[in-house]
């Protein structure tokens, strides 16, 4: 407790001193000032989307969202890339995580797909 | 009788196929990542970790742990290559490579530099590992007699010294430190069964795991700041042709001759690096150029793109590699990063780290045969071995095609495949979404972490090492009969405590940084 509670007023200690300007001497690539906000909120939007789609439609379509999502953000805009690439992947690990090492493959809350990923990974 | 065991430990590695080809596997891909700039060693054992645990019983214990050891080391040399030819490190420890690499690269050299890094890591690695099998068991002769109160003043001093190192900031280290600790106190005590700062979820009830919280800060971190620069689609322009002089692809006797001493000298500052836990081989590496740079005759052309340069700070990174598992074969202590991910393969294996290690008893059950924990341990060593060997012979030969082919690798594709892999294998280590969720956010974590110059490094080590000090805690508070003042004491259960001796150190060590620090702000 005592560690949480030291860290917590360590930081708003930081914060106060950042909003009063007192951060020193800012060296190139330091802090977040040159930080691409936008790029960080997509990656960090990509996972928070596979998390959501594996929540609803279980992990296979998660791959393929994800993947799918994170192509976009990486700047692939070829429909075909994105889809084959996607499809491929999904594959891949569905045969690898779920098939080979036997992970829980859990179903989505909307959609039941282990039916046709089970061919897949073979159980 | 350590030559005795060195032998037994080849006997068991040659015994086990799986190992030996995990070790010429770890040789490739550690080059390969080490190679990609901004990727570590660190990142491709977080994203392997899961596969490796799951497989374990599958390939035998050995196999897995030989594979992170010699991942370790490769991946150390193939930053190098990323150094000489992109004038990128690969990896922070090869930041001083660049001083000199990249310019024999642009006089078109490029396959001189490569041979010296080679020669110069396997040269240190050698050296370092010879430091850690002999160094390690003597220390460990004499660290096993320690009890609960030593082993907590030792952990104790490895988190404030870890933190005062670590980083150019003290106090960003020390909270890096705090922080990978808070985080492992999270979920069930181990003797109460209270819950400690689950904030009500139920899965955070058995705790952080470690393998979304490496992914989060090696990887996703990593993937985060590809994404800033996505607007390149190459990862670097290298012009090829500058590889293609067949007259510069030689590193010459004369020139190897010229370099031994200074590799020797070299190799002895990263080996003395690599014993100290936190300082690493990004540290080794620049000791051992200025220190050359400032023997050398020409130290005019240091800089311009001299073999020299390039054999000294790739004999001290890579010596680093042995020596910084002394702390953690005979204290329990993870020096580096890597070093304490071996924490975990070694507990899957039924192995606890310290120096009981080198036991010769109780036999264990490892790849379908009966060994003691000594013989499993000099294994890797074996292995290690093996591995400098066989990353020195494929980085020869093949390092130039490695960088031809990391240079035309697009960014657009390769990191996509990698936050997945990362999602993935976050999933894997306990088939819990929510440990997707954390690997996320510690990626978040991870990124303002690199950005503000806090030690990742720091993190994950406090982390690991947090749950043994907090037993070591607990059975010392037990067999005090004077509370606290057990640690101060040269005296418990009749038997001498080192505890205040290791407290004075780490006092020692992070005054003197203080000072040093204090000095330097003042100077400058």
């Amino acid at each position: 407790m005592a560690l949480a509670v030291s860290l917590i007023l360590g930081a708003a200690w930081l914060a106060i001193r950042a909003y009063k300007g007192k951060v020193g001497e800012i060296k190139d690539g330091y802090g977040f000032l040159d930080s691409n906000m936008r790029r960080i909120t997509v990656v960090v939007g990509c996972g928070a989307f596979f998390v959501l789609v594996f929540w609803l439609f279980g992990y296979f379509v998660a791959i393929i969202a994800g993947y799918m999502m994170a192509q976009l953000a990486f700047g692939v805009r070829d429909k075909l890339k994105l889809i084959s690439g996607a499809l491929i992947m999904a594959i891949a690990m569905q045969w690898l995580f779920m098939g080979v090492m036997r992970l829980n493959d859990p179903r989505g809350v909307l959609i039941d797909m282990r039916p046709y990923t089970n061919l897949i990974s073979g159980e | 009788m350590i030559f005795e065991d060195i032998l037994g430990g080849f006997a068991t590695l040659l015994s086990d196929p799986y190992a030996i080809w995990f070790v010429f596997l770890a040789a490739f891909v550690g080059i390969v990542f080490g190679a990609l700039p901004g990727l570590t060693a660190a990142a491709a054992i977080a994203m392997m970790l899961p596969i490796l645990i799951a497989y374990n019983d599958e390939i035998g214990g050995l196999a897995g742990l030989a594979f992170l050891y010699v991942i370790g080391k490769s991946g150390r040399y193939g930053g190098s290559i990323a150094a000489i030819l992109f004038n990128t490190p690969g990896t922070a420890a090869s930041a001083a490579t660049m001083q000199d690499g990249y310019p024999m690269t642009q006089k078109g050299q490029a396959g001189k530099a490569l041979k010296t890094a080679t020669i110069a890591s396997a040269y240190g690695d050698y050296f370092g590992e010879i430091i850690l099998i002999f160094g390690a068991v003597s220390i460990a002769a004499f660290t096993k007699q320690f009890g609960p109160p030593e082993n907590f003043a030792i952990y104790l001093m490895a988190f404030v010294v870890i933190g005062s190192v670590v980083s150019d900031s003290i106090i960003k280290g020390i909270i890096s430190t705090l922080f990978g600790a808070a985080i492992a106190l999270i979920g069930e005590d181990t003797i109460t069964g209270q819950f400690k700062m689950t904030m009500g979820i139920d899965e955070l009830e058995s705790g952080m795991a470690l393998v979304p919280l490496l992914i989060g800060v090696f990887v996703i971190s990593e993937v985060i700041i590809q994404a800033e620069k996505a607007a390149k689609v190459k990862m670097i322009d290298l012009d090829s042709t500058k590889l293609d002089d067949p007259t510069a692809h030689y590193f010459t006797w004369p020139e190897f001759k010229r370099c031994f001493p200074l590799m020797f000298r070299s190799s002895i500052y990263g080996s003395l690096i690599g014993m100290m836990p936190g300082l690493g081989s990004s540290v080794a590496c620049f000791v051992a150029y200025g220190e050359e740079k400032r023997k050398a005759k020409n130290k005019a052309e240091w800089g311009t793109g001299v073999v020299e340069g390039i054999a000294a700070p790739e004999s001290a990174n890579n010596a680093v590699s042995g020596p910084s598992m002394i702390p953690l074969l005979t204290l329990g202590i993870p020096g580096s990063t890597i070093a304490a991910v071996l924490i975990g393969m070694f507990l899957v294996n039924g192995l606890q780290v310290g120096p009981q290690i080198f036991a010769t008893e109780p036999p264990l059950f490892v790849a379908g045969q009966m060994m003691s924990p000594r013989e499993f341990i000099f294994g890797i060593f074996a292995a290690g071995l093996v591995g400098i060997a066989a990353y020195a012979t494929i980085g020869y030969f093949a390092a130039p095609l490695i960088g031809k082919a990391i240079a035309v690798l697009p960014t657009q594709y390769l990191y996509p495949v990698i936050f997945m892999i990362s999602l993935a294998a976050s999933y894997s280590s306990r088939a819990s979404i929510w440990d997707v969720g954390f690997a996320i956010l510690f990626g978040v974590i991870g990124y303002g972490m690199r950005r503000t110059n806090f030690s990742a490094a720091a993190f994950i080590i406090a982390f690991v090492l947090t749950s043994s000090m907090e037993e070591s805690f607990r059975q010392s508070m037990i067999i005090s009969d004077s509370g606290m003042l057990v640690f101060f004491q040269f005296e418990y259960m009749g038997k001498f405590s080192y505890a205040p001796i290791f407290l004075i150190i780490g006092a020692v060590v992070v005054g003197f940084r203080a000072y040093s620090s204090i000095s330097a702000s003042k100077k400058a």
